[in-house]
């Protein structure tokens, strides 16, 4: 049976082997090295979606998986390219393989059906995002990777202390019998998981080191810190949570609580953020917490909707960061200087736009669609009030998703127009890979 | 077909602008003056007839809303008497208006006499309201047809804004009505009278006195005439006391079973003679022609008032009538002076001379007229009015009898005192529609004889006639003396002193500074809408002062944030704890 | 030939693309571009009243019901007709704007005339919210970038406010899903007595925030006066000519014709309400000193008899409710673009720093007064049926809205006024060398006047074309 997890693993021995092979053989053009990542990476994506099964059934086993998967892998086949024309993989020598083991990582999260196994996965994707974001090897990007890594060895730390005491209360990790519980140590041990989930997932207030390391990685990684690391961390949530750990009404509550927290909580700081690149690193801390409401609610509808948020925001946020990056390297770094962004490129542009429609909300971007899905199951479990509270962090949302819109000026007439830099090939690639973003932030509308 | 006679108005509006702008009065008068053959053809043919004609405008909620037109004497002599006055009118300001730009002017005035007829010959109230609404108009734009000085135009807008509030009430009373009997005809609705509850009805007169008393000048609402007078002077003829202030007194004459049945007469005559009271006195003490007229037009739209109020609706029909008549007479003897002398002041006029003037002997018969001096028409008029009055209200008659005689003659004396004399400026366009006024006033007190075929009325020669009659003669003589002799000068400044009291209770200062409260609680309402709307800025503004702060938190210390770490796990632990 | 309605969306966006292509090419002014394409959906609209529409509809996505679909319902026409034209004619008129020339507002413009004309006429309520977020998102934009004054605060404001209103909204259409399984506006009428007496409370009391908002009445009205002078005239036209009725539209259509006893229920609290709001309006109007924002709470005192209107729940009076929208829309349309030449040739919005223009500028006085009068409902003109049949319906519903006649009393006071103080009086020493408008403001003004008398003379053809439960 071809299976594309099976490809990628199998790929990254490839890949490793081809590595040595290259500094054996004395071949000093690492282009085979990033084209065979890509091969991988899509060979692996193709199969998942001629072989997999793309819709979200609900509750049937591991299913929904097949479509999380896709994503991710179609996810991580753009950030890749978009790294690679970049050029910032011509340096090193250890990207290919570490986006690799990332990417597989994440998708044996989704995987996993056993607590310990999927400490393991989200281990092996730390370790590779702790490399990737160092990958630079600037002063900035090491500040970064340490911060990431101190604070994420403690949460890791604590994921699986609070794996052992699940295990000392059900003596199993499997997912199928966690059923049979002593209450004492089982609850300790599930506060402890949630905390050490929350962390990759950036729940307040285990998010703190988010937008330090967003902030300070090259955008590409960030693109993947927030999509596809994020999404591991979401879905490790909603497989311990829907499919193996009985839930009770209390849990509910407290989830939905954290997610409240975290939205109300992110919205307040990017109103007040002068980078852009922070601002939009908050509000990717805010979708999660939208994500974690569908999951908070613990329904089928909950559960769909909050599947389709993290791909909707999983996307949006891609795009976001791609397309910024395209302005970073020409110093845009402050919302004041964002309306020079018409005149670096068109494209990266509309990206950021369109990105930022999505994220607020607005339709007719997959973002709407999300929200639409996420709103619908809060009415269908009757939660009016939290619906309300969150009419309202919507509109203060909207002070800095619209503030940032107007300060791009866009519509300024373009006086700037002769201005407009030539743009190399290079850029010409990446802005192709954002327009590819753009158009499947309105095509996965069909997975709704 | 009754519409008709609106048409050659109507056309003769839409026409002018095509026209240049010398020939603007020929289209007006030709279009007036079809009307005119046109009503005098149905009043002829369908004299003692009543023909009904309707038009549904839409159909709302199975609800038809209709206008509706009825042909009966009273409508057909109103809008006779309409479109002569206007004829009148019209040749008087070929004279008058000839240095004015003039197609606008007549427009304006071909507007409004479309207008009038169709408001007489309106069955439905809609109707009504629909052509009350345009007299409205067009006295707001004809007022303020020189609108490059101050007081035209604001004259214009107040006399807009006053008669609005009649519009207004008429409006709620004619929905109040529809909605009891759901239909807008006239007749229609007095039929069925019995079925509207009582305090409906109050409500309903109320609200029909209302718009009556605006649109006619009387008491609260007054002063917006006084300062109409600022408009050129064919039009405060044909406007201010022809035919559109009579519209009032016409409404009251429609809706009278109304405002019986719901008792309030009293009020109506209450009111009448308060008004003519005031109107009196301040006609004493005014120095300017054209607004002692105005006052004198107050006074007597409040004698059709108490006409009304005693259900004397022939004597009010035939009041309007010779008022028209006399009152449009003296008007353009004004306009001949002010052209003349360049001025309406009345002690100027006399400065500079005008004893010899062609108008001596029309103003003579207009001011006998107004006094009720037989055989002038008013006299008629007045015994006509008199006919339901009780004994009080005859008292009180004849001394504003007295008044009016006194005021009209002061008038007189003054303005024609000077034994100088200077030429007045003589036209055919101004002596015709004079000497035809005249002539009508002098002898137009006979077809009170033969009113009766056309309106119920009746009329009687009492012992308070011959009072009145005494009491005018009395105060033609007292005029005579106090003001062309001069003798006891100190007693005219007694009376001027009386007249400036009134005057100082006008409701005019009070109307001001109801205006000015308004205006004033206006800007306090836009203020507090201001502060309103920058409160919801100001609680964003806070918000965001709140986020500002909150960002310490975030100090990129990698430690403080292992330290966030426990602290929520702990917390969490807790909360899971105390939940349990 | 019956005229699909697609063609509504196809004709704008093939003007978008056109604007586009021709930014590159610039074969044309914008503007002609614009002209040309909404000229090409009136005639389709047109073509369409004397044909008949054929509706369209494709299903986008299954689990979520949503799919694209547009009918016409019983309500559609005389909206489609005010949105078709009122922006075409302001768009005409308003020939000195700054923002004339540049791409983005025409692309913007273009969207939310589209949009706005959508909004009417979708049957499913998923596109017919994604076409209402796209005219506030237009709108916003058009404040933001080509607005003057304090702009880009204005339009935050403006978009805090109605993103409110379009969450409550959102908030209904979810609840009513959740009830009846359908976003499809057909099923729905079929449907919505199955819904649960306290959900469709909640429902309704969402749907009257969304319209309380965005027409806008007195406690909600907040973001009017900022957004209505921020922005440039063709968006004010916009805002208050076609946005402020979409409230109106969708208030009766769910709050009305989904939940009549409910809205009976609460009839005359809200009928208080309402009159509060149009005296509140009327007075606030009156303390303006600048003519934009005396137009603009004038703008919103109409809305609150249109409000009156409604809530009433008599047929009538919200027939009347609609005809005084669509005639609104044409008066206070022409009176923005009015002010806006105006304000061209004299350089301010200050009622007290001009006069005498009269001299200067009979055509447009002439224009101007006849307008005021039609506001003021003059008979003859096309408020005053609006005006007339709503307070002939609500009457009988509770007696005391006549109590809101002050308010045009009070109208009356400050629209003379400010035709006094503009227009009459001696000529200022400034104003000397100002000069009458053009040929083709007339036209524009013109084409506000004819569709102002025609509507006020024969009204059946607004009534007749829609009808109310």
């Amino acid at each position: 049976m071809i299976n594309s997890e099976y490809i990628l693993f199998a790929g990254i021995g490839l890949a490793i082997i081809v590595d040595l092979l290259r500094k054996e053989l004395h071949i000093e053009k690492q282009f085979y090295l990033h084209a065979l990542t890509l091969i991988i990476l899509v060979a692996s994506f193709l199969t998942e979606i001629f072989y997999g099964n793309m819709s979200i059934p609900f509750y049937s086993g591991a299913q929904y998986s097949y479509f999380i998967n896709g994503f991710l892998l179609f996810l991580s086949v753009v950030i890749y390219s978009f790294i690679w024309a970049d050029g910032g993989a011509e340096g090193s020598t250890y990207l290919d393989i570490l986006f690799l083991l990332a990417v597989g990582g994440a998708m044996l999260v989704v995987l996993s059906s056993n607590l310990l196994s999927m400490a393991v996965a989200i281990e092996m994707l730390s370790i590779a995002s702790y490399g990737l974001v160092y990958f630079q090897k600037s002063d900035r990007h090491l500040e970064a990777a340490v911060k990431y890594l101190t604070t994420s060895v403690v949460s890791m730390a604590i994921l699986l202390f609070g794996i052992s005491l699940v295990f000392a209360g059900s003596g199993t990790l499997s997912f199928t019998s966690l059923y049979n519980i002593n209450f004492i140590p089982f609850v300790a041990g599930v506060v402890f998981v949630v905390v050490g989930l929350a962390f990759k997932s950036t729940l307040v207030p285990f998010h703190m080191w988010a937008p330090d390391v967003y902030e300070a990685s090259d955008s590409a990684i960030t693109a993947f810190l927030s999509s596809i690391s994020k999404t591991a961390g979401l879905v490790a949530l909603i497989r311990i949570f829907f499919f193996a750990i009985p839930v009770s009404h209390m849990i509910s509550t407290l989830f939905l609580g954290i997610a409240l927290v975290t939205i109300f909580f992110s919205i307040f700081l990017a109103t007040v953020q002068d980078r852009i690149k922070r601002i939009l690193a908050y509000s990717s801390i805010s979708q999660a917490g939208f994500a974690f409401i569908g999951l908070g609610l613990f329904t089928a509808n909950g559960l769909f909707a909050s599947v389709f948020y993290i791909f909707s925001f999983a996307i949006a946020d891609a795009l976001i960061f791609l397309a910024y990056r395209l302005f970073e390297e020409r110093g845009i770094i402050y919302r004041k200087d964002a309306k020079k962004m018409r005149s670096v490129s068109a494209i990266g542009l509309a990206g950021v736009i369109l990105g930022l429609l999505s994220l607020a909300g607005f339709p007719p971007t997959i973002g709407f669609f999300g929200k639409l899905l996420i709103f619908e199951s809060i009415l269908g479990s009757g939660y009016v009030y939290i619906l309300i509270a969150l009419f309202f962090i919507l509109l203060f949302s909207t002070f800095y998703y619209f503030g940032l819109l107007s300060d791009t000026g866009f519509g300024q007439e373009m006086e700037t127009r002769k201005k407009l830099l030539t743009k190399s090939p290079r850029m010409r690639v990446k802005e192709i890979i954002v327009l590819i973003l753009i158009l499947s932030l309105f095509a996965g509308i069909v997975f709704a | 077909m009754l519409f008709f006679i609106l048409l050659p108005a109507i056309i003769a509006t839409l026409l002018i602008p095509l026209f240049r702008k010398e020939y603007s009065f020929i289209v007006s008068i030709t279009g007036t003056a079809l009307s005119l053959i046109l009503s005098g053809y149905h009043f002829y043919a369908g004299f003692g007839k009543i023909i009904e004609q309707s038009y549904t405008w839409m159909t709302v909620n199975g609800y038809s809303i209709v206008l509706s037109t009825v042909s009966n004497n009273l409508t057909l002599f109103m809008a006779t008497l309409v479109s002569f006055i206007s004829l009148m009118v019209l040749i008087f300001s070929t004279f008058y208006m000839k240095k004015e730009p003039q197609k606008r002017f007549y427009a304006e005035m071909s507007f409004f006499i479309f207008s009038m007829l169709g408001l007489v010959i309106s069955n439905s109230l809609l109707l009504f309201f629909v052509f009350w609404e345009f007299i409205g108009v067009s006295s707001y734009l004809l007022i303020g047809f020189w609108y490059s000085k101050e007081a035209p135009s604001a004259a214009g807008k107040k006399a807009l804004v006053i008669t609005r509030i009649g519009d207004m009430a008429l409006l709620a009373a004619i929905i109040i009505l529809f909605t009891a009997v759901h239909t807008f005809s006239l007749s229609s609705i007095l039929n069925e009278l019995s079925v509207i509850p009582p305090a409906t009805m109050a409500i309903v007169s109320v609200l029909l006195i209302t718009a009556a008393f605006s649109k006619a000048a009387q008491f609260p609402f007054y002063t917006w005439l006084i300062d109409a007078m600022e408009g050129p002077t064919p039009v405060s003829a044909l406007l201010h006391s022809a035919t559109m202030v009579a519209a009032g007194a016409y409404l009251a004459v429609l809706v009278l079973p109304i405002i019986q049945s719901a008792g309030m007469t009293g009020l109506v005559t209450g009111f009448g003679f308060l008004t003519s009271l005031i109107a009196a006195f301040l006609a004493l003490r005014e120095r300017h022609f054209k607004k002692i007229l105005a006052y004198s037009t107050m006074e007597s739209l409040a004698f059709m008032f108490l006409a009304i109020g005693t259900a004397n609706t022939g004597g009010a029909v035939f009041y309007l009538f010779t008022h028209a008549v006399f009152k449009s007479l003296l008007f353009f003897v004004s306009g001949v002076l002010a052209l003349s002398f360049g001025t309406y002041d009345i002690y100027k006029i006399k400065s500079r001379g005008s004893r010899k003037s062609w108008v001596l002997i029309p103003s003579l018969i207009g001011f006998l007229s107004l006094s009720a001096i037989p055989p002038f028409m008013s006299f008629f008029a007045h015994l006509s009015i008199t006919y339901g009055f009780n004994f009080y209200e005859n008292v009180g008659f004849v001394v504003i009898s007295f008044l009016t005689a006194l005021f009209a003659f002061r008038a007189f004396f003054i303005i024609f005192s000077s034994n100088r004399s200077r030429p007045t400026l003589k036209d055919p366009a101004a002596y015709f529609p004079v000497y035809i006024l005249a002539a009508v006033s002098s002898v137009g007190g006979s077809f009170l004889l033969f009113f009766n075929n056309l309106l119920p009325i009746q009329y009687r020669l009492d012992m308070f006639s011959y009072l009145s009659l005494v009491a005018a003669a009395l105060g033609i003589y007292m005029a005579l003396e106090l003001f062309y002799y001069k003798k006891a000068s100190r007693m005219v400044a007694k009376l001027y002193l009386l007249s400036d009291r009134i005057a100082n209770y006008r409701y005019d200062n009070i109307l001001l500074y109801t205006g000015n409260s308004i205006v004033g609680f206006g800007e306090v309402v836009a203020e507090f809408d201001n502060v309103l709307a920058r409160s919801f800025s100001r609680l964003a503004a806070s918000a965001m002062y709140l986020s500002s702060k909150s960002r310490r938190i975030q100090n990129g210390d990698a430690l403080s944030y292992i330290d966030a770490i426990f602290i929520g796990m702990v917390a969490l632990l807790l909360l899971v704890v105390v939940m349990l | 030939m019956i005229i699909n309605l697609i063609g509504f969306l196809i004709i704008p966006l093939i003007g978008i693309m056109a604007l586009i292509l021709n930014n590159y090419t610039k074969s044309t002014s914008q503007k002609n571009i614009t002209i040309i394409s909404m000229c090409s959906t009136a005639v389709l609209f047109l073509v369409g009243l004397v044909y008949g529409f054929g509706g369209f509809d494709v299903s986008l996505v299954q689990s979520l019901d949503f799919s694209f679909s547009l009918v016409t319902n019983s309500l559609s026409t005389p909206f489609i007709l005010l949105s078709v034209f009122v922006p075409l004619i302001a768009i005409i008129s308003l020939n000195r704007e700054k923002s004339e020339s540049s791409t983005i507002f025409h692309i913007f413009y273009m969207l939310a005339y589209m949009s706005a004309i959508i909004v009417f006429i979708s049957g499913n309520l998923i596109s017919l919210f994604l076409f209402w977020e796209v005219t506030v998102l237009s709108m916003f934009f058009i404040i933001s970038l080509f607005g003057d004054g304090a702009n880009k605060r204005s339009a935050m404001k403006f978009l805090i406010f109605t993103q409110f209103g379009s969450l409550t909204l959102l908030g209904a259409f979810i609840l009513v899903f959740i009830y009846t399984g359908s976003f499809s506006l057909t099923t729905l009428f079929a449907t919505a007595s199955s819904i649960p007496s306290i959900v469709s409370y909640t429902i309704f009391i969402f749907i009257l925030v969304t319209a309380l908002i965005k027409m806008p009445v007195f406690p909600l009205h907040e973001w009017l006066p900022d957004a209505y002078l921020s922005a440039p005239m063709s968006g004010t036209v916009f805002l208050s000519a076609v946005m402020s009725k979409l409230g109106g539209y969708i208030l009766i259509l769910f709050g009305l014709e989904l939940f009549p006893s409910i809205l009976h229920r609460f009839s005359i609290p809200l009928l208080i309400l309402g009159i509060i709001a149009v005296i509140y309006m009327a007075f606030a109007a009156s303390g303006q000193k600048n003519l934009k924002s005396m137009l603009s709470y004038s703008s919103a005192f109409y809305m609150g008899l249109v409000f009156i209107g409604i809530v009433s729940t008599s047929v009538s009076a919200v027939t009347g409710s609609v005809i005084l929208m669509v005639s609104h829309s044409f008066i206070i349309a022409s009176l923005f673009a009015m002010s806006s030449m105006l304000f061209s040739r004299i350089g301010t919005h200050d009622i007290y720093k001009s006069g005498g223009v009269m001299k200067r500028m009979p055509v447009l006085t002439f224009f101007f007064v006849f307008m005021v009068f039609a506001t003021l409902g003059v008979p003859g003109l096309s408020n005053f049926v609006g005006e007339l049949l709503i307070f002939i319906g609500s009457y009988s519903v509770f007696p005391f809205v006549l109590v809101s006649l002050v308010g045009l009393l009070v109208a009356t006071n400050y629209y003379l006024n400010s035709v006094r103080k503009i227009f009459y009086g001696t000529l200022h020493s400034s104003l000397k060398k100002i000069s009458d408008i053009s040929l083709v403001e007339i036209f524009g003004l013109s084409l506000f006047s004819f569709f102002v008398i025609l509507i006020g003379l024969y009204p059946s053809l607004i009534i007749g074309s829609f009808g109310v439960i």
